[in-house]
């Protein structure tokens, strides 16, 4: 080990290319999976995130939250299911949005306060009343912080921001979260033509030790056109989540292929460059076992040497990442990644491993010919 | 000059043809990289934009209220009938989008609705089996094309929004809208669905989504969008391509895969720089002696390029094969393909970036000295 290292120190100038490479490889692979992961969070959040047991839809909706409306009625029906604890209605409409004199989509959620599906807080406090909302700290840097007033436009109806939630988006764009009465107000200034307001789904809490398997397979035997689903469970089947998951999955899978592709060929280059001298070393005594693991620790150091110069460069660059590049980076996240591109890498090296096992040292005693 | 440097370039592969073949498996995997990230943002905003670049228009109409989303747009039909006779129009049409879902033989599919005048811009472009649906036709469908995966066929039978049969008499291609596949229906057909499934806008046959403008050939686009915006109360109108652009996730989706891309493509010349670096450190003695017996310097560099080329052709080819069957073995969640145009924008870059990392080992060759080929003993 202690060969490969010193090897390592002593010639810089042949390992710091193929770290550099290496390093960059392992940026793109934190990138897709900080992407990725951000990408579906944004998408997906308000919803993986409710404090509800059990998000109910219309049939027709197709899992899709934009086309479901449900009745009045439905949420009093699905209230009266057994070993359903509570039942409110939660509104979301995408609504214009102006903070700062910006006008920016937005995606308008009303609660119930303090009933099933309002949101947890990481500051400040829930709304109350008309006028109150709280957003995700992930758009405060478009303006939506504490004591910022949010314009719903074309409605004449403003909200003070009195909280701030974490990880609660969709849609990708600011999310705001009001008083089911505000949201109503908002939706029937916005469809001034309509006669009804209708909620967008129901938000269920079980009852005390009941499974939410059981109150999801209830509410599917109601005779109304809902399907009920676990929260998480409706997060990761809403539209686009799948796509997103896949394409990113598939590019840092092929990213970790091209770490392996990059390791596996420099090694065997280099252990070809430096056939001469590795025969001599058998040659006087150095076991192969030995000469393998000083090439495995050249390999485990450039690897956890780019994973940690990748981590740092990641978690700098998600923290000044403009809001239009959702970036994210956690220690849990670079460990993945860091043994995923560790195991692609010394599995690569099995070419140079062969090859340096290969090695005869009588050859050292016809050097030349 | 230029077939002596690739004669010699081509020798050196042929005899170390063992890592040559490693050269290029590298940078195949790193251009397959660059090829799927590419595909990947390619295939998603192909699937989230169809149902606007399948229109032969240049212009699109909203409400102001809608900020250019299509979801959201709505203005009065009636608002149009006069729009041919603002200068530079040459036609009109409407169109109008909402989610819903489709019964299909296979089973119940999310689905956008899109309602638009026949005989239009706002009709779909790409028809590839049957036909599309005319104004008046009551209970007439045509489907995107992936629907056939559910089993449906032309002449079958669909329900859509719960309770409105209709029948497939077409099917269209690359027409999608935020990754679901559309059904195109005339608009009467579409207001009775859409106040079924979003009551609150209430059923208004005469009240559409966006208006659609072709311009005459010739005419400014942005001259004609100002003419509209006058002769209109409270619409925004806007270029196609900048429709495309408001469709939500569509930039930051662009924005995230160009750096990546970008990231990846400057990874692929990095790694030529370094293998071409390696290749001309191991060989100094021999191009020392190359130049010693009169091969000029030109001819010296001219081979080094000419073996970063032939790596760069092969290594594209290999990346494109592998990208293919990747996209024909991956999960249809992930929207993977691989199109002509991508390729060879693509394999531009990749060609540019091979050019650039070879130029790094170009100076190294430009210092070595013939001299060199004199020390005995000396690599």
């Amino acid at each position: 080990m202690r060969l490969g290292l010193r090897e390592l120190v002593r010639s810089p100038g042949r390992f710091a290319p193929v770290g550099a490479a290496v390093t960059l490889l392992v940026i793109l692979v934190l990138v897709f999976a900080g992407v990725g992961s951000r990408h579906v969070d944004d998408l997906n959040g308000a919803v993986a995130r409710s404090s509800a047991d059990v998000l109910v839809l219309s049939t027709g909706a197709q899992g899709s939250i934009q086309a479901s409306r449900v009745s009045a009625e439905d949420v009093h029906a699905v209230a009266r299911v057994a070993g359903v604890g509570a039942a409110a209605p939660v509104g979301e409409v995408r609504v214009g949005g102006i903070v700062d004199d910006t006008l920016r989509d937005v995606s308008l959620w009303g609660v119930v306060p303090g009933g099933p599906g309002t949101p947890e807080l990481v500051e400040g406090r829930a709304p109350r009343a008309l006028g109150e909302a709280v957003v995700d700290v992930a758009d405060r840097a478009l303006g939506f912080d504490l004591g910022a007033r949010v314009e719903i436009a074309d409605t004449g109806h403003t909200v003070q921001v009195v909280g701030l939630t974490e990880g609660r988006r969709f849609a990708s764009i600011p999310t705001v979260t009001v008083t089911y009465p505000q949201w109503e107000a908002v939706v029937d200034a916005i469809f001034a033509d309509a006669d009804d307001v209708e909620p967008t789904m129901i938000a269920v809490d079980a009852g005390p030790g009941v499974p939410v398997e059981q109150v999801v397979a209830a509410i599917g035997m109601l005779d109304r056109d809902l399907v009920a689903n676990a929260a998480p469970q409706l997060a990761a089947g809403l539209p686009g989540v799948a796509g997103v998951r896949a394409s990113f999955a598939v590019a840092t899978i092929v990213g970790l292929l091209a770490v392996s592709a990059v390791v596996g060929l420099f090694f065997l280059l280099i252990t070809a460059l430096r056939q001469d001298t590795l025969t001599m070393l058998r040659a006087v005594g150095v076991p192969a076992r030995s000469l393998t693991a000083a090439l495995v620790t050249q390999v485990v150091t450039i690897v956890l040497g780019a994973a940690l110069v990748g981590g740092v460069v990641v978690a700098v660059a998600a923290a000044v990442a403009p809001p239009r590049l959702p970036l994210e980076m956690s220690p849990r996240l670079l460990a993945t990644v860091t043994a995923a591109a560790l195991a692609v890498a010394v599995v690569a090296t099995v070419g140079a491993v062969r090859r340096l096992r290969a090695i005869d040292p009588a050859e050292a005693l016809v050097g030349g010919a | 000059m230029i077939a002596v440097a690739a004669r010699i370039a081509g020798a050196e592969l042929r005899r170390a043809l063992g890592r040559s073949v490693l050269s290029a498996l590298t940078l195949s995997a790193l251009m397959f990289l660059t090829l799927t990230l590419a595909g990947l943002a390619d295939t998603l905003d192909r699937g989230s934009t169809g149902v606007l670049r399948t229109l032969d228009a240049d212009l699109v109409i909203f409400n102001q209220e809608a900020r250019q989303q299509l979801l959201r747009s709505r203005i009065p039909r009636p608002m149009t009938i006069g729009l041919p006779f603002v200068d530079g129009v040459h036609s009109v049409g409407t169109i109008g989008l909402v989610p819903t879902s489709a019964r299909m033989p296979a089973g119940d599919v999310r689905v956008t609705l899109v309602g638009f005048s026949a005989r239009t811009p706002a009709e779909p472009t790409r028809v590839v089996e049957g036909r599309l649906p005319v104004d008046g036709e009551p209970r007439i469908a045509a489907l995107d094309v992936s629907l056939k995966a559910q089993g449906v066929r032309l002449g079958d039978t669909i329900v859509l929004g719960g309770d409105r049969e209709v029948e497939v008499v077409g099917f269209v291609e690359d027409a999608r809208f935020l990754q679901q596949p559309t059904v195109w229906v005339p608009p009467d057909v579409w207001a009775l669905v859409r106040a079924r499934v979003a009551p609150e806008a209430g059923y208004a046959e005469q009240l559409v989504g966006a208006g659609v403008v072709r311009v005459f050939p010739g005419a400014d686009p942005g001259e004609v969008a100002a003419a509209i915006e006058a002769e209109l109360d409270g619409v925004e109108v806007v270029t196609l391509e900048d429709a495309i652009t408001s469709i939500p996730g569509v930039d930051v989706q662009r924005g995230t895969f160009t750096v990546l891309v970008a990231v990846s493509i400057a990874v692929v010349s990095f790694v030529v720089g370094l293998l071409s670096v390696l290749e001309v450190t191991e060989r100094r003695r021999q191009l020392a002696i190359l130049r010693a017996v009169g091969a000029p310097r030109r001819v010296v560099r001219g081979a080094l390029i000419a073996r970063s080329m032939l790596l760069w052709a092969v290594a594209l080819v290999g990346g494109s094969v592998a990208t293919w069957l990747l996209a024909r073995v991956a999960p249809d969640a992930a929207p993977l393909g691989l199109r002509w145009p991508v390729l060879a924008v693509v394999g531009g870059g990749l060609l540019v970036a091979t050019v650039i990392g070879t130029a790094v080992a170009l100076g190294r060759v430009s210092r070595i000295d013939p001299a060199t080929a004199m020390q005995v003993g000396q690599a």
